[in-house]
């Protein structure tokens, strides 16, 4: 698509104090004339009759466009019915106003051009934004929410620019609430001020300044990102680092030369509204000059060889290449005095991904030109070093299940032995609290600064997990600095008094039997018609059947159900006074490892080389995928939430009820009843 | 305009003096809920639910068993006496009822929680007075995540229920304060936007008359416009993490006191968590069992 910065104004009822447009010296005339306008879209047509499968966006800029009054929109409007006949399906309107001179005038007019959505800008901190030489922001700022109630009445939507200045880095979440607070429909746009020269020196940037206010919500963001899904430059960076998108602004595009032309007011053509502003890259006027000619330029051959040029010199090796492109060719010329220069910008960017992206984001999905997972494994001791807590405190982002948590419960423990002096911090999340607490190489729960250093549990993304027969447990005590192969301990940091309660409800029989079908994985889970049939063989073996988990889980009828009434801990607790455990590759079967009780695991899409334990019995089940590892083995936790695609063929479904009720039988044949050691009452 | 509902004093007279509205009407001692109920249907106009204003605590109000299907609102000053409100509880199930307690009084936010875990519905009236943001914030926490089987607790149910991150959410509703569905109505039949409002006697209209033929009455939409002020102005609240779920409710006293920050930036978690949950899991099992 080509894009045309169509400015037909170049005042503004504002003065912004950041902003070069109004302190240039104003070209005649002041407002397009009605007649280029006209010659306007007739030279659209010509492009898009020229290329008959593009598109033409036509971005409304100013100065101020809503100062051209509603009547110039209304010609334009008909100026395109009568010079577009056959091409204006294919032309696409955008704006960009302050919108404090939207009135329901524009309503129509702006929607015959096919707009819905406005951009706008806005700047709650006094007296950097506003009409007239005081800059009179209350008043301003008083239009711009009434323009934004009449907006939503009229059915626009609206999106904000938020200019990041000096004043701006002493609150970034204040101006992050306060702008996502206003609700805005489209995106919320952070730019760094951009100040050529001495003007405003109070109000300029840098870009490590730029990049640490950005981190400072990007955390946040991240957290809460289906809240607030456009935000930039966090999705277009969220979308170009983990999902490959190459959706990028013109500054990042490497291709401005090829689709990008400004148009002012006076007919004079160049490549856009800074090049413009600034002098650079004058094509000549529309008035001579057609639309494929201008992209035509000879000029700008010089921005297609910056490409090249730079991929050999300054940006050689950068692995952020593909989404900066060395930045906008401008700012390069403005601030390096050629275009074949990076742009300082660069910085910002790369600053924003290593300093405070990576750390958030699973590292692993940022494309690199090194070998993969080289941003993880910096991060991390190397096995057998222990980590090294002189240079602050080390913080531990756990994630994974809560089975997960006990393993790691466990290396935590081996790690504090060696080395008591050495304590973590943890980063609060409810899941995870309950289980750390009391533990001896924790030091505190919180909530870390920007720059903090984090181990991150996610052994299933570390390399050494794609090694054959590698056991989880074994990676995480590599994760912490273990030497390897570690005793597989796992410890409780807390006390398991039984609940009196609990115990005295539990209709006990001399033999019990405790079912755990649940998991985070739906790929994990059994039908709950099988766990019924196995309950209903296991009563009529005369045995208790009891179900603990969730209260969100299905209820296995013919059980005892305590779904919902057991915290973990309790949970972990009571999980010792059943003679079996029936469960799948979950918490309860590492937390019947804990105290060593019997139990019967049943696999599906895990391997129990990876997880279970020597003790238990183990039933896999035959898997009808491809992947040797199983769907949600090493490099497949992608899937881990996802419900199996096999349908009734899913292998958690293929096991024998009545081969389960053997395991049972045979574990119990093994073991003596619980019942007469008094443990209940 | 479309008429909101009209909060109103029982007298058979005022009730008499329009129809076809929806009213809510106000009474002082469960004898005269069915006396209401009848008055609504006698003057044409449709009932919403009663108030019951008690001036003693839930304990002590006598409730009959004719009141099964009003919909009814209480609003006392305490919970009382569990041990005697255990012997009224069968009763106050079959009731269509939701109790609302001041959360400026010791023991109420407890009181709203011990309802809910017997199964009556509370709600909490939050900021008339010194509050503890945190204890509100435990209850919200046990309103919207607790899995164990309870009754609602507004205004968090609602919340929870009705976030939505793209918009801000206005939950006065469930106490009957928000001028876009609730005008409140004095003896005279004079209007205001809010019950405080009445009871200063801040009209917005001597008659009904004076808000017919306009789309919504200026006072309406002034009162509904004052959250964009206040971003206009740059008020503290405006850049509140929890603003989405207040909109400056307590912005009053939001410059001594940010506990309302904490409790309804909670809630937007709590309200994200609990929306997840249920598009993962199936509904938890209604109350009663």
């Amino acid at each position: 698509m080509a894009t045309v910065i169509f400015k037909p104004t170049e005042a503004c009822n504002s003065r912004c104090v950041y902003c070069d447009v109004v302190r240039k010296k104003p070209r005649a005339p002041a407002t397009m004339p009605l007649e280029t306008l006209e010659l306007f879209f007739r030279r659209i047509n010509e492009y898009l009759i020229e290329h008959d499968r593009r598109q033409m966006e036509v971005l409304w800029h100013g100065g101020e466009p809503l100062l051209l009054g509603p009547d110039y929109f209304r010609r334009a409007a008909e100026f395109q019915n009568r010079r577009c006949p056959a091409t204006r399906g294919r032309i696409r309107h955008s704006i960009q106003s302050n919108l404090t001179l939207f009135s329901k005038d524009f309503a129509a007019p702006l929607k015959e051009l096919g707009i819905r959505d406005i951009g706008s800008s806005y700047e709650p901190i006094e007296n950097l934004r506003g009409g007239g030489p005081g800059l009179d922001s209350a008043a301003y700022n008083r239009k711009f929410m009434e323009a934004l109630r009449l907006l939503e009445e009229e059915g626009f939507d609206w999106g904000i620019v938020y200019v990041v200045t000096k004043l701006s880095l002493a609150q970034p979440m204040k101006i992050f609430h306060f702008l996502t607070n206003l609700s805005p429909k489209g995106v919320l746009r952070f730019n760094p001020v951009v100040l050529n020269g001495e003007r405003c020196a109070e109000l300029k940037i840098t870009p490590e300044e730029y990049a640490d206010f950005l981190g400072a919500i990007f955390p946040h963001w991240w957290r809460r990102r289906n809240e607030y899904p456009s935000v930039e430059p966090f999705r277009s960076l969220t979308a170009s680092l983990l999902e490959g998108s190459r959706r990028l602004v013109c500054n990042d595009s490497g291709q401005c030369a090829t689709n990008h032309i400004n148009l002012l007011a006076d007919g004079s053509l160049s490549l856009c509204g800074r090049a413009a502003d600034w002098g650079l890259l004058d094509s000549g006027t529309i008035f001579e000059k057609s639309f494929s000619q201008v992209l035509a330029d000879p000029q700008r051959d010089l921005l297609m060889r910056r490409n090249a040029v730079l991929q050999e010199t300054e940006c050689k090796g950068c692995r952020f290449w593909d989404i900066c492109h060395g930045g906008c060719p401008v700012d390069a010329c403005l601030t390096r005095g050629s275009f074949l220069h990076k742009s300082q910008w660069c910085l910002d960017k790369k600053e924003f991904i290593e300093k405070y992206f990576e750390p958030t984001v699973r590292a692993a999905s940022v494309p690199t030109r090194e070998p993969a997972r080289r941003a993880v494994a910096s991060r991390l001791p190397k096995e057998g070093e222990e980590t090294d807590f002189s240079a602050g405190p080390v913080w531990i982002s756990p994630i994974g299940g809560l089975g997960d948590t006990l393993m790691i419960l466990g290396v935590l423990k081996q790690v504090h032995d060696r080395n008591p002096s050495g304590r973590f911090h943890l980063v609060a999340r409810t899941k995870y609290r309950p289980f750390f607490e009391g533990h001896p190489a924790i030091a505190a729960i919180g909530h870390p600064p920007p720059g903090a250093r984090f181990i991150s549990t996610d052994y299933w993304n570390h390399p050494s997990f794609r090694q054959p027969g590698m056991r989880a447990y074994q990676v995480l005590a590599r994760i912490f600095g273990l030497p390897t192969p570690a005793e597989e301990r796992l410890y409780l940091p807390w006390e398991c008094p039984d609940q009196p309660l609990l115990m005295k409800r539990i209709p006990w029989k001399d033999r019990n039997v405790l079912l755990c079908p649940g998991s985070d994985s739906p790929r994990k889970r059994m039908s709950i018609e099988k766990w019924e049939s196995l309950a209903g063989l296991l009563e009529k073996d005369g045995l208790g059947v009891v179900q603990a988990g969730r209260a969100t889980e299905r209820c296995v009828r013919g059980t005892y159900s305590l779904l919902g009434l057991t915290s973990v801990r309790e949970m972990v607790g009571l999980l010792r006074r059943f003679d079996v455990v029936v469960t799948t590759d979950n918490f309860a079967m590492h937390a019947a490892h804990v105290w060593k009780r019997p139990a019967v695991v049943l696999w599906g899409p895990t391997d129990p080389r990876v997880y279970g334990y020597s003790e238990q019995a183990h039933l896999q089940a035959q898997r009808p995928c491809e992947n040797a590892w199983g769907c949600i083995g090493p490099a497949g936790s992608a899937d881990y939430h996802a419900d199996c695609p096999k349908g009734r063929e899913r292998c958690m479904d293929t096991f024998d009820v009545a081969a389960v009720h053997r395991a049972v039988r045979e574990l119990l044949g093994n073991t003596d009843s619980l019942s007469g050691v008094n443990l209940r009452s | 305009m479309n008429l909101p509902i009209f909060v109103c004093p029982f007298d058979p007279t005022l009730l008499r003096r329009f129809t076809g509205a929806a009213v809510v009407v106000r009474v002082d001692r469960p004898a005269r809920v069915a006396d209401a109920v009848a008055a609504a249907e006698d003057s044409g106009n449709a009932l919403f639910c009663v108030i019951l204003d008690s001036a003693c605590p839930l304990d002590q109000i006598e409730f009959g068993d004719d009141l099964k299907d009003t919909p009814l609102a209480v609003r006392a000053p305490s919970l009382g006496k569990f041990r005697n409100l255990v012997r009224h509880l069968d009763r106050l199930k079959r009731l269509d009822l939701r109790v609302h307690l001041p959360c400026d009084r010791a023991g109420n936010i407890t009181g709203l929680r011990i309802l809910s875990s017997v199964g009556l519905r509370g709600c909490a009236v939050i900021g008339n007075g010194k509050t503890d943001w945190e204890a509100l914030a435990d209850l919200m926490t046990y309103a919207v995540l607790e899995p164990v089987p309870h009754a609602s607790i507004e205004p968090f149910a609602t919340i929870a229920a009705r976030y939505d991150p793209q918009a801000c959410l206005d939950w006065g509703g469930v106490q009957f304060e928000d001028p876009s569905r609730f005008l409140h109505m004095d003896r005279q039949g004079r209007i205001a936007l809010s019950r405080r409002e009445l009871e200063e006697s801040k009209f917005i209209a001597q008659d009904l008359s004076e808000l017919s033929g306009q789309a919504q009455h200026p006072a309406v939409r002034e009162r509904l416009d004052a959250g964009r002020r206040m971003f206009a102005e740059n008020h503290p609240c405006a850049s509140c993490a929890g603003w989405k779920v207040c909109l400056g409710k307590f912005a009053a006293t939001a410059a001594e006191d940010r506990g309302c920050e904490a409790l309804f930036a909670e809630m937007i978690a709590a309200a994200l968590q609990r929306q997840a949950a249920k598009s993962c899991d199936p509904e938890p099992k209604p109350w009663p069992p």
